[in-house]
């Protein structure tokens, strides 16, 4: 059973100790260490620590961890998708570098 | 929790936790004179600035900063002789702290070999002196802690992070002060450090530190992926994401104000309490910065393992990765990643951290310590730059 952390109510995320393979379950905790919910992940996540949805969130709304916003979609996310660098993008700074 | 710590009173009434013999190297041209004069005597260290000859006050003021840092015992300056920092520059600003001072200067001197013997002769006679001082105890309101984070991963906000930030609390709390810098790391979590400034002024002067940096940063073009490849690897994809697990090594009481740098002034904790310090997000500068306005111990967060150490003050690592611990545990003193784990409790990590580094602070060593780490760079932030993107953003 693979695990993933749910920092605050409000989050749309959860971080996962572990790398996942499309179709795992994942068991999502508390901080507190209470157990919330089950999600099957979408896709693969090749990298431990990194993020999947615990919902669906639409192209531009808000990706929310730490119960604060930590960027936007930049892309629509399904329900238990590996989230990087490919489907969000910063608030405040641009993502590409000026050449 | 004990809250006592063994430490060398100064002139100044500052307290050391090591007694280090400086040998400072005015610029670049003088460094190699320095190294071997350090080399001679076992308990000294050289260190320089690699910005030229030129006298930028901001560069000038870290390195009077680090020679009155009370970690320093005694300071030799190495000058070159044509240099614009010059000996005399800095030796009067550190001569206020009353500690034994000297100078040698290769072209005054007679070149480098005579400087080298002058040089050691002087440093021999000086660690021989502090050799015979005897250590004291001192209560913790006597402790200025600097909190860093470098190779952040995912974790360092699960773990690392808020297990320091919780032994910052008891630190805090105990009457100690500690400081933590990197505005960049800061981006987008400033409604936060606001609501806790102690009153409107300093929370007005966070929101100014947050958003000069962010103008900084749009400013070069750098972008919300500036972020080393390790952050990324690590979990981390933007900047905003890393600064809220990055704010969270401060802990969660008041901010008694932002430390600005005016160029010939680097602003002091002026009380005991937890404070922000307009710096660098570039790791061992901004350390180096922390301690040139009297820190004179590192707590030290990291997720993919960085080996950072400082040659004037112990520095205590700590990760919240369990994968990084067991594959470096030679580099890390604390393994904070039993919290991801499930092994371990914020608070219980926390009060280890504390223990610790009151511990460090009585003269344990650190794993950077035992290896001889002498980590030394001076921040400069470009005063041109600094003027056109205060002027055109």
């Amino acid at each position: 059973m693979k695990l993933a952390i749910r920092l605050k109510p409000n989050d749309n995320v959860v971080t996962v100790t572990n790398v996942l393979k499309r179709g795992e379950l994942v068991s999502i905790f508390s901080e507190e260490g209470k157990k919330i919910d089950n999600v099957n992940a979408t896709t693969d996540v090749p990298l431990p620590f990194h993020k999947i949805a615990l919902v669906q969130i639409a192209k531009g709304e808000e990706v929310k961890k730490y119960g604060e916003i930590i960027g936007y979609a930049s892309e629509p996310i399904d329900k238990g998708e590996w989230i990087h660098v490919h489907n969000i993008e910063s608030v405040s700074l641009p993502e590409k570098e000026i050449k | 929790m004990a809250t006592e710590f063994l430490g060398y009173e100064r002139p100044d009434g500052q307290v050391g936790l090591r007694n280090h013999l400086l040998v400072m190297a005015t610029c670049d041209c003088s460094h190699q004179e320095a190294i071997k004069i350090a080399t001679a005597i076992p308990s000294a260290v050289a260190v320089t600035q690699w910005y030229g000859c030129r006298n930028d006050p901001l560069v000038a003021s870290q390195m009077i900063g680090i020679a009155n840092n009370p970690n320093v015992g005694a300071t030799l300056l190495v000058g070159h002789g044509c240099e614009s920092i010059t000996v005399d520059i800095l030796g009067q600003g550190i001569d206020k702290t009353k500690k034994a001072l000297a100078n040698v200067v290769s072209q005054r001197d007679g070149g480098t070999i005579k400087t080298i013997e002058k040089g050691i002769r002087i440093l021999r006679d000086m660690a021989t002196d502090l050799s015979k001082e005897k250590m004291k105890s001192f209560d913790i309101t006597n402790l200025i802690v600097a909190v860093e984070c470098g190779g952040s991963d995912a974790t360092s906000g699960l773990a690392a992070n808020p297990a320091v930030g919780n032994a910052i609390d008891k630190l805090i709390d105990a009457g100690g002060t500690a400081i933590f810098s990197e505005p960049i790391e800061m981006t987008g979590t400033e409604h936060i450090l606001a609501r806790r400034a102690v009153n409107k002024g300093v929370a007005s002067k966070i929101y100014a530190l947050v958003h000069n940096s962010e103008k900084w940063a749009k400013a070069r073009g750098i972008p919300s992926r500036f972020m080393s490849k390790g952050n990324l690897d690590g979990g981390l994809s933007t900047i905003e994401e890393k600064s809220l697990g990055a704010i969270l090594k401060g802990g969660t009481r008041s901010i008694q104000g932002v430390l600005e740098n005016s160029r010939n002034r680097l602003e002091h904790p002026a009380k005991p309490g937890l404070y922000l310090q307009d710096g660098t997000g570039w790791d061992v500068p901004s350390v180096t910065h922390m301690l040139a306005i009297g820190a004179q111990i590192v707590l030290f967060t990291t997720g993919r393992g960085a080996t950072t150490g400082h040659a004037i003050a112990p520095v205590i690592k700590v990760t919240g990765n369990p994968i990084t611990f067991s594959n470096m545990e030679d580099n890390i003193d604390v393994n904070a990643g039993r919290i991801i784990e499930g092994k371990a409790g914020i608070t219980a990590v926390g009060e280890e951290i504390f223990n610790l580094m009151v511990r460090v602070a009585s003269g344990e060593k650190t794993k950077t310590e035992m290896m001889g780490y002498n980590d030394f760079v001076i921040w400069r932030s470009d005063p041109v730059a600094d003027h056109l993107i205060q002027t055109c953003f």
